[in-house]
């Protein structure tokens, strides 16, 4: 599983940055400005003199982190949203669902959008809408693994021998409903860190000096014909750790079942 | 409704009554089409089953059996008519007295490869119903489940596998001692051997036969083949778009059928013996049309050999011909009877 290993590495990375980073990540002038990659920096320095690898460590930090809260946020409430949705039938069903249509029908980033500028623009604001903006998609998958889950026969013969609504939910539907969610969320998880680079990129999300990748490639787009490597740092770390959890996503999607990729389109 | 009394037969009282019981599923309304009479799935059927009794069920798909079994389990609601176990209409059991009636009534499902939830093991499985009726507490439960597991023929030793890791009769069996977990009186057994290979059925059914012997318990058996039907059942029910078109003593009904549907599907069994097999048989042709489509006359009319001018616009009423058989049928006495050698019983 090399996306597993990549992500391994990045949280350690994170884990560690105070150790692994050869510099501070806001000390200013630790270098000349806009200084081209070296030995003493090995991805440059910014317009402050700042070491550009260490903030690009430090920044897996809040990329983890944005990863973690914003999947967390849309993952609880569509779950609970797609599952209800998808259990109790009929018109409960009929409206939860078509909310979630209509709100499937904006961009993910405009929703966000509209949220930040709603809230505020920060960086616990960005992970909130960001993670709302997720919610549609993670409520319809759910409604779909728990309506086919839930027509199964082994579903009947548990309410046959008396098992209450609560007792098929948690015993029966959720060990069969969660092994598909774990691949969504590991999905879900490289949109949120796309989403949230977006927000901090357009200014609302990570506010500077936070070592940010998105907010990294917004401030260094002003140098990027004089100093590239600006942009070429937290671009390419983006660009790994997002491929790395579609990656990992795959994997576990293909390992757990290959029927369940009919189930999550 | 006015055919219960004429359809139930006990000697005893009842384990269970079923008297009327009718399931209409209305037709999705559409803004052009003309509202179209609903899909009467059970139309009024009634019959009552004794302790230790085993009435088949027997009927071609779609013809009812599967809605008739959900609406005893209360898996869904009736249109009209009730079920009776134990003088109590179950439909309308309070939240605590449906405990009590899954205590008395269980039901094996069709496909042990998905009524069995593929994540919870075996131990599990059997000892669910132990755990959800207090029936056992702490060390006794596990002790239990390996009773029960030997009674049904597994081994104490394969209970920590998943269902997966069983053959098609092994669940069967797991399906089967769920059920008797709860020590219930009747078991609505939903095709419980058409899932598994011809060579497993046979070791199905006995259990099954053995049990009923041992607990004295009844059965509601519900097949598409008349001849396993034949092999458990003390009476036979035959069903035809929803309604029971004969019901009798079960060697009588196969021997001797006075619906011609049931002799059609009698006719319909394979025989064994290669130099009986000369003869051309009767075939049942068509298809059941839409259950909606019975309004007016008989039923089975359409694909009926024996259909008369009046059977397209008189409804036949159900007729006690013979002790404790029942048919729905102008011309019963006129059914021809079997080739010789051809009964199944």
């Amino acid at each position: 599983m090399i996306g597993g290993t990549v992500i391994l590495v990045v949280l350690l990375l994170a884990l560690f940055a105070p150790v692994v980073a050869p510099f501070s990540p806001d000390q200013i002038g630790v270098g000349r400005r806009l200084s081209s990659p070296s030995v003493a920096h090995l991805l440059g320095t910014d317009e402050f003199g700042r070491d550009i690898l260490s903030r690009v460590l430090f920044g897996a930090r809040f990329t983890l982190y944005i990863g973690v809260v914003a999947v967390g946020i849309g993952l609880a409430c569509g779950v609970v949203i797609g599952a209800v949705a998808a259990y109790a039938g009929g018109w409960l069903s009929g409206l939860l669902m078509r909310a979630v249509d209509l709100l499937y029908t904006f961009p993910d980033v405009l929703i966000a959008l509209g949220l930040v500028a709603f809230l505020g623009p920060n960086l616990t604001n960005a992970m909130i809408a960001v993670g709302i903006s997720a919610i549609p998609y993670y409520a319809r998958v759910t409604f779909g693994v728990v309506l086919s889950e839930r027509q199964k026969p082994y579903v009947a013969s548990a309410q046959v021998v008396g098992a209450s609504h609560a007792r098929v939910i948690v015993k029966h539907l959720l060990p069969n409903v969660l092994p598909p969610m774990i691949v969504v969320a590991s999905l879900g998880f490289s949109a949120a860190v796309l989403s949230a680079a977006a927000l901090s990129f357009l200014g609302l999300g990570a506010q500077p000096p936070t070592p940010e990748w998105g907010l990294m490639l917004s401030t260094g787009r002003n140098y990027i014909t004089r100093a590239p490597w600006l942009v070429i740092g937290p671009g390419i770390a983006i660009f790994v750790t997002v491929m790395a959890f579609n990656v990992f996503g795959d994997g576990v999607r293909d390992l757990l079942d290959p029927r369940q990729r009919q189930r999550m389109l | 409704m006015s055919s219960s009394s004429a359809l139930a037969a006990p000697t005893t009282p009842a384990a269970l009554i079923v008297d009327g019981l009718r399931k209409e599923y209305p037709r999705r309304r559409s803004l052009f089409a003309r509202q179209t009479p609903p899909v009467k799935a059970v139309d009024d059927v009634s019959f009552a089953i004794a302790p230790g009794e085993t009435l088949g069920l027997v009927g071609e798909s779609g013809c009812g059996k599967s809605t008739l079994a959900s609406m005893i389990m209360r898996m869904i609601t009736p249109t009209a008519g009730s079920v009776l176990v134990g003088g109590q209409v179950v439909a309308t059991l309070l939240p605590r007295e449906v405990l009590a009636y899954r205590r008395k009534v269980q039901m094996i499902f069709q496909d042990p490869y998905s009524s069995l939830n593929p994540r919870i093991r075996a131990r599990d499985l059997i000892a669910e119903p132990l755990r959800i009726h207090r029936l056992a507490e702490g060390s006794a439960i596990q002790v239990r489940v390996v009773e029960l597991a030997d009674q049904v023929g597994l081994a104490a030793s394969s209970l920590d596998r998943f269902p997966h890791e069983f053959s098609g009769g092994q669940r069967q069996r797991i399906a089967i001692a769920r059920a008797l977990a709860v020590s219930p009186q009747m078991l609505v057994a939903d095709e419980p051997v058409s899932a598994l290979d011809v060579s497993v059925r046979a070791q199905v059914l006995n259990l099954l036969a053995d049990l009923q012997a041992q607990r004295s318990l009844s059965y509601l058996f519900i097949s598409h083949d008349i001849g396993t039907v034949a092999y458990l059942s003390h009476r036979v029910a035959v069903m035809y778009l929803g309604a029971i078109v004969e019901i009798g003593p079960a060697k009588a009904v196969l021997r001797r059928p006075h619906h011609p549907y049931t002799r059609l599907l009698l006719e319909a069994v394979p025989i064994t013996h290669p130099r009986q097999r000369t003869r051309r048989r009767e075939v049942l042709r068509g298809e059941a049309l839409g259950a909606s489509a019975a309004g007016v006359g008989c039923r089975f009319a359409p694909r009926c050999p024996m259909a008369a001018p009046r059977c397209l616009t008189e409804e036949p009423l159900p007729r006690t011909l013979e002790a404790n058989r029942v048919v729905t049928c102008h011309f019963a006495e006129h059914t021809p009877e079997l080739p010789r050698g051809e009964t199944i019983t």
